[in-house]
Formats: structure tokens, C-alpha cells, sequence
């Protein structure tokens, strides 16, 4: 992702990009709130901000984390100032997956404000939008098809092989003993995936006494302090709950494929192999699942 | 749209050293409207913190019927906690909620409820010993076993002559003064078999340590595990089942629980 300084420099690609739009709608780091001597104001507003070109993967991405922070007025303000510009180009690296041909009938389930559905020479415009729809008008550009969101799901709910990852995933424990044997913890599959979005809350005091501000921050269950306690040392080391790296593991994948289809009928992840590809120990999500999927070792 | 992250204000408005390590902390909502809304569940918690400081989670140790104060008992323990035990009165602190699910009236109702705290766990417990005497738990009978380090640790001494008129409260200490006349050892050697658990439903609170023998001996003695409630300790950031440092399988502890029934979580790695 870049900022596009010329129009004329934009082409638009299959290619995913390899870090997301996700540090635009889900910041690194922002203000949940000032404060100065006992006194709460409400955070600065962001700008809004054009997000060009984005994959339908990566628009699958974007809808899933409006249903996580449906009810988080930090995301929610972001989202609606931001204008979201989606095209149907599929990515087709190797280590993606859960991959269709583009048909149409996704974009009710998306996310976006303006769609570019390419054809052999000329694109197909759609809006998903009341501010896509005016941009286009105050434009000029009448041509184009108003889809209306329906929702993040399909009719016949979480996807069936998500349904059978759900159903097998604590069957066959020794994949996370495996996994474990390898993994170094470094936390680049949090920072890279589109759908990963966990966070600390903490006090950022001001130089000024008494002032300050409660941000929040992106975090990693990968790291040693994500499930620390309050509490006496034990052998040198504070008491927490994930305490080795199967553990720690287990939970990332948990969190994508137990947790998140049981809140929200969606997993949290789209499949764009972003995880796998800055892996440095080769750990492959797509092999993972398949492996989830065979279940309990006869 | 509500901001779930911005909290209250409250005043402390009187603290009460109990142990060498844990202070009593009585707090008043700075704002009429904020202190007239307020109500919890027995077993909820809020997310209380210090500006410049950050917060955390505790669970709310004072009555759920007169709710115009309510308590917050501090362990010294971490960076926040050090600070909090440096206040004096008069001092705000930020809260947030109560969040999740406390131990709702209705498992309990017309049942004997045994209350089994280790160490700090006996904090939560006296929010329904309160309440409890007041004569407005539902339970048919109250029995409270507590197991503490040493005497000097013991959470909430000068009120025990007023539990005991009302109900039983069995004591073991693992590391007891000489003098120290009552039980000794860990928690488990407050049960015998000539107590009666037919009609009892059991909340745990303690160290994690502590779950899976308590579990057992209740076990023993025919509890079933849906009668037998626990409540789990995490890091906690959001109090709303987002941030994750909470989860435990398919649940959230700042959502789903923070009290549990042992039915609902024992097939869950690393739970307890």
C-alpha cells in the first residue's frame, strides 16, 4: 500500500499487497481518549482517507473487521470517512487459498464504496455506498449499478469447510506440538494478516502534568507478556496462562477458526497467504488446515 | 454510538489497610447520574484505573443492594497496584463497567451455597457474605471455607465475628504462627466426610492451583458439575470480548464468565 501521488502512475493489479489496508481502518497505535487534571475529552477525529484498489480477498478482510468493532465508534468513524475503492482482480499466488473466480453476487456481502469490475476493455462500475453513489453523481459518472449490503454472510451461514475446520479442530492435538517444535514466536502472522487485530490498552502521559492520553496498540499472542498476571514470580517468570509456544499456537488458530465463527459466522481469515508467506520457520496456514481437516490420527 | 472505552470517574472516599499487601478502597462515583445507574451482579468486575497508570480488572467485593459505594480490595502486586496503594483519599480513578457474568441468584436459589476462596479469592466472596447477612441472597444457607497463607494475611478480620452469628466460616492456613490454634495446610483439608453437600452449588475463587482439587473433592461428594461455579482470572484489556487477552477456547473470561460453571469450560486446554 501506497500513497498515490499520480493518477496516471495507477494500474491496477491481481497482486496482493503485502501489508494491508489494515493499518489505515485499524491504526497501530491510537488515542482512545485524552485527559488533563481528572478531566476526559473525546480523541481527535481521523481524516478521512481514500483506500484505492483493493482485492475482493482484502474487501473480505475489511468486512469482517466491521462486524468485529460493529459497536467501536473508533473503527466505525474511521471506516465511514474512509472511501473504499474495491476491483475484481483475483489474486492468484501460490500460497493462497479459499480462492472463487469473481462473480458478482459476492459484492452484496462486501464492504466498499466504489467497485471496478474489470472486462476484457473497459470496467464495470458498481457502488455499495451512499457516498460512492454521490462521488460518482458529483463526478459525472452515470453509469453504474447500486448493490446494497446485505451483510457479511451468505444465506446458508459460516462456509461449510469452515464448519468442518470448527467441528475437527481439537481432534488431533499434536499438530500444535508440531507447529510449536518450529514456530519462534516473532509475531509476523499477527502483524501482516488483515484479520488480526488483538490490542493492548495503556496511559501515554504528556510532558504537561496531569495530561495525557489511553491508547490502544496492536499486540501479538505470540508474545510473552499477552497472557501475563499480576502475581508472585514463579522461577523468574510472572504467572500467565498461554505458558509455552503450542499453546500459543493453538490460540492464534483458535482465535481464527473457533472463535470468530462462533461470534460472527465468519472466520478470521480470508485466505490471502500473507501469514505464510513472511513466515520465517515456513510455517504454512493453508497446510495447517488441511490438516486440521483430516483430524484424529487413525 | 456508545464509547464502551471512556470511564467513569470515581472518588476514593475511604481506605482500609487489611493485610500487609492489600488495601480496602471504598469509591463513589464523582457523578449523581453515574452513581444512581449503578448496579452489579455478585461475581462481576470492572476495569478500574489510575490516569497515567492504565487499568485493570477487579472484582467488586462490596454489597450489590446498596450500591451507592461499592469496594475494591488492591493487591500490591503490579505497576498500577503500587501506585494505587500510594493514594489517599480523594484521589479519582477511572472504571468501567461491571463487566460479564457474575453467579446470577438463580443457580443458587433455595440452595446452600458453599463459598471456597484461596488466598485473594475470598475478595469476591464478600460481596455475597454482604449481602448475604443483610438477609437479600436467595440461598438457603451460606458456608464459607477459606484458605490463607498465614494470620497476617487474613482478608477481612474484623468482620468475621459478624459472619460467624450468621453462617459457617471454616479457616486453614498453610503457614501458620505456632500459635495458631484452627486447621492447617491447603484448602482440601476443610472438607471431612460428615458434611452434607446434597443440596449445595459451589463457587471457587482462588489460585489456579487450587481449581482441580477443590473440583475434586466436591466431585466426591456428588456435586454435579453444573453446580459447581468458578471464577477465572486474565489479563484483561477491552472488558467487552474483544481485545483476546481473555479467551479461553471458544469463550471470552471478561464476557462469557468471568464466573464459569465447571460443566461449561472442563473440556477446555488450559482453563484452569
Amino acid at each position: 500500500m501506497e500513497r498515490v501521488s499520480d493518477p496516471k502512475n495507477v494500474e491496477l493489479s491481481s497482486e496482493l499487497p503485502l501489508h494491508s489496508f489494515k493499518k489505515i481502518l485499524v491504526p497501530p497505535q491510537e488515542a482512545l481518549f485524552n485527559y488533563e487534571n481528572n478531566k476526559i475529552f473525546p480523541a481527535v477525529n481521523p481524516p478521512g482517507q481514500v483506500i484505492f484498489g483493493l482485492t475482493v480477498v482484502d474487501l473480505k478482510a475489511v468486512t469482517f473487521l466491521n462486524q468485529i468493532f460493529a459497536k467501536d465508534p473508533h473503527f466505525q468513524n474511521r471506516l465511514k470517512k474512509a472511501l473504499i475503492i474495491g476491483q475484481s482482480l483475483m489474486p492468484k499466488g501460490k500460497h493462497q487459498f479459499f480462492l472463487e473466480k469473481f462473480e458478482e453476487d459476492v459484492l452484496e456481502h462486501l464492504k466498499f464504496d466504489v467497485f471496478l469490475a474489470a472486462q476484457k476493455d473497459k470496467f464495470l462500475v458498481y457502488t455499495g455506498s451512499e457516498d460512492g453513489q454521490r462521488i460518482l453523481d458529483d463526478f459525472g459518472h452515470k453509469d453504474y449499478e447500486h448493490i446494497e449490503y446485505v451483510g457479511p454472510i451468505r444465506e446458508a451461514g459460516l462456509d461449510s469447510q469452515m464448519q468442518k475446520i470448527r467441528g475437527k479442530f481439537y481432534e488431533d492435538d499434536k499438530i500444535w506440538q508440531d507447529l510449536g517444535k518450529i514456530c519462534i514466536e516473532c509475531g509476523k502472522c499477527t502483524l501482516i494478516c488483515p484479520c488480526c487485530f488483538c490490542f493492548d490498552i495503556f496511559d501515554q502521559p504528556d510532558l504537561k502534568a496531569g495530561a495525557g492520553k489511553r491508547c490502544r496498540a496492536w499486540t501479538a499472542c505470540f508474545y510473552t507478556d499477552f497472557s501475563e498476571v499480576a502475581g508472585r514470580e514463579i522461577e523468574k517468570k510472572k504467572p500467565k496462562f498461554l505458558r509455552s509456544t503450542p499453546e500459543r499456537i493453538r490460540f492464534w488458530y483458535e482465535h481464527k477458526f473457533v472463535r470468530c465463527p462462533d461470534e460472527i459466522s465468519l472466520p478470521g481469515c480470508v485466505g490471502c497467504g500473507r501469514c505464510t508467506k513472511v513466515c520465517p520457520v515456513g510455517i504454512d496456514i493453508k497446510e495447517n488446515l488441511q490438516r486440521i481437516l483430516k483430524g484424529k490420527l487413525k | 454510538m456508545l464509547n464502551p472505552y471512556i470511564p467513569k470517574l470515581a472518588r476514593i472516599i475511604k481506605i482500609a489497610g487489611q493485610t500487609p499487601d492489600v488495601k480496602l478502597f471504598t469509591l463513589e462515583f464523582a457523578d449523581r447520574k453515574d452513581r444512581a445507574e449503578f448496579s452489579f451482579t455478585h461475581g462481576q468486575f470492572v476495569m478500574a484505573g489510575l490516569l497515567n497508570f492504565g487499568e485493570a480488572a477487579f472484582e467488586i467485593c462490596s454489597s450489590a443492594i446498596k450500591t451507592k459505594t461499592f469496594d475494591l480490595a488492591v493487591g500490591r502486586i503490579g505497576d498500577l497496584t503500587e501506585k494505587l496503594h500510594q493514594l489517599k483519599t480523594k484521589a479519582v480513578m477511572t472504571i468501567r463497567g461491571p463487566f460479564g457474568n457474575g453467579l446470577a441468584e438463580k443457580f443458587y436459589q433455595n440452595k446452600e451455597l458453599l463459598l471456597v476462596g484461596g488466598g485473594r479469592g475470598l475478595i469476591v466472596m464478600r460481596s455475597f457474605i454482604l449481602d448475604y447477612l443483610a438477609g437479600a441472597l436467595p440461598a438457603k444457607k451460606v458456608n464459607v471455607f477459606y484458605g490463607c497463607l498465614d494470620e497476617k494475611n487474613l482478608l477481612f478480620k474484623n468482620e468475621y465475628k459478624i459472619w460467624r452469628k450468621k453462617f459457617g466460616l471454616d479457616i486453614c492456613l498453610n503457614k501458620p504462627e505456632k500459635s495458631w490454634l484452627g486447621q492447617r495446610g491447603v484448602i482440601t483439608v476443610l472438607f471431612n466426610d460428615k458434611q452434607d453437600f446434597t443440596d449445595t452449588v459451589a463457587l471457587i475463587v482462588g489460585p489456579p492451583v487450587m481449581y482441580k482439587f477443590v473440583i475434586e473433592e466436591l466431585q466426591k461428594r456428588g456435586l454435579k458439575d453444573e453446580d459447581i461455579f468458578v471464577s477465572l482470572e486474565r489479563r484483561m484489556y477491552c472488558g467487552i470480548g474483544v481485545c483476546q487477552h481473555c479467551a479461553i477456547g471458544p469463550y471470552y473470561v471478561c464476557k462469557d464468565g468471568p464466573v464459569f460453571s465447571w460443566a461449561q469450560i472442563k473440556g477446555i486446554p488450559g482453563a484452569i
